[in-house]
């Protein structure tokens, strides 16, 4: 090697070693750009995809306490105020729409709020009974139930049939907007979370 | 007859305006208390975003939003007293927490200042370090080649 190669060399290596130097300075105005999501998932009473109903027996009396556990998770980047929120549907009534993020039309029965931290999860046991249920001919009515000890007035009704179904959807409060929205932006699309379980009514 | 009939009446209604206030009060001040949860997490959000320990906050902030789903479920229930009574607390909670995190952002504004100025400071010595030891070793380099070459000349006699 001759003297300008080592004096390239030796301007090079410098170089490099000031673009380290300030590389902290650099990442700290980077922003973060991995994704952000949620997760939401109803468990059985011992908190595994298990025993949803006493005996596995989705046929649910008046006045029978039904347990779950309520699993949510967090992977937003940041601090988020989630609202999870409860809805009694028969079969008819749409559920939620998964590709455009609409949640259901259907009155909210019930409504959990809380916070997570990023990377948090969070187990919250739930229960709830049928309190108020009429059954005629060909109409099951459920007039009202009990929520975590909280009297719910519904009114949600099944023609021919006797089977309804709980919608659960996670809310998401938007720091944008100040407000709370069905699902999160995770960079230029909109995701959402929600579950459903089906369970018959018996006289 | 229509005197104690009117009475009655009277009474009845009186009744049912104060349920109808007690409820509305009710309904006002839970509205209240979600816009100031709102706040107090907007607050500890920022408190969060700019770098600050939100470790306490975050408890405080549970037991608001456990206040204000309190007041609700009461208020859907029919006890308003409750449900007015925990709505302060949640106001009263989401106040302290908004304060705090104030306070906390004025510190972590400060650290975050310091952070910088201290980084930029090692960043430029290390770099100025760096600079001057590779002159050095071009100069070593550069003499060390020099007296190569003058060994190398032949002698003239």
């Amino acid at each position: 090697m001759d003297l300008d190669d080592w004096r390239l060399v030796i301007v090079t290596i410098c170089i490099v070693l000031v673009i380290i130097a300030f590389s902290p300075l650099i990442f700290a105005y980077i922003p973060d750009e991995g994704e952000r999501f949620f997760a939401l998932a109803i468990l059985g009473e011992n908190g595994m995809a298990e025993k949803y109903f006493p005996d596995d027996d989705a046929d649910v009396e008046r006045g029978e306490n039904i347990k779950w556990m309520l699993y949510v998770y967090s992977h937003s980047g940041e601090l988020s105020y989630v609202s999870i929120r409860f809805k009694l549907l028969n079969s008819t009534t749409s559920a939620p729409n998964s590709t455009f993020c609409r949640a259901s039309a259907a009155p909210v029965v019930h409504e959990i709020n809380t916070i997570l931290l990023d990377n948090e999860t969070l187990l919250i046991p739930v229960q709830w009974s049928l309190q108020g249920v009429r059954i005629s001919e060909n109409r099951t009515i459920i007039e009202s139930l009990m929520f975590n000890e909280n009297p719910s007035q519904v009114h949600v009704e099944a023609f021919d049939e006797n089977s309804f179904r709980f919608v659960i959807e996670l809310w998401v409060y938007d720091y944008e907007s100040m407000e709370f929205k069905f699902g999160w932006a995770s960079g230029d699309e909109q995701n959402c979370a929600w579950n459903q379980i089906w369970f018959n009514v018996l006289g | 007859m229509f005197t104690l009939l009117g009475l009655v009446v009277v009474v009845f209604l009186s009744i049912n305006y104060c349920y109808a206030a007690y409820e509305t009060e009710a309904s006002v001040k839970l509205d209240a208390a979600g816009e100031y949860v709102e706040l107090a997490f907007l607050s500890v959000n920022d408190l969060e975003r700019m770098g600050g320990d939100i470790s306490s906050l975050v408890v405080d902030l549970k037991e608001a939003i456990q206040y204000f789903d309190g007041s609700k479920h009461a208020l859907e229930s029919g006890d308003f007293t409750g449900s007015v009574l925990l709505s302060r607390k949640a106001v009263s909670e989401s106040e302290e927490i908004i304060y705090e995190a104030f306070n906390l952002k004025q510190v972590a504004k400060i650290k975050s200042g310091n952070l910088l100025r201290n980084q930029v400071i090692f960043s430029s010595l290390y770099s100025l370090l760096i600079l001057v030891l590779g002159y050095l070793f071009w100069r070593f380099i550069k003499s060390y080649y020099i007296r190569q070459i003058m060994r190398a000349k032949p002698e003239v006699r």
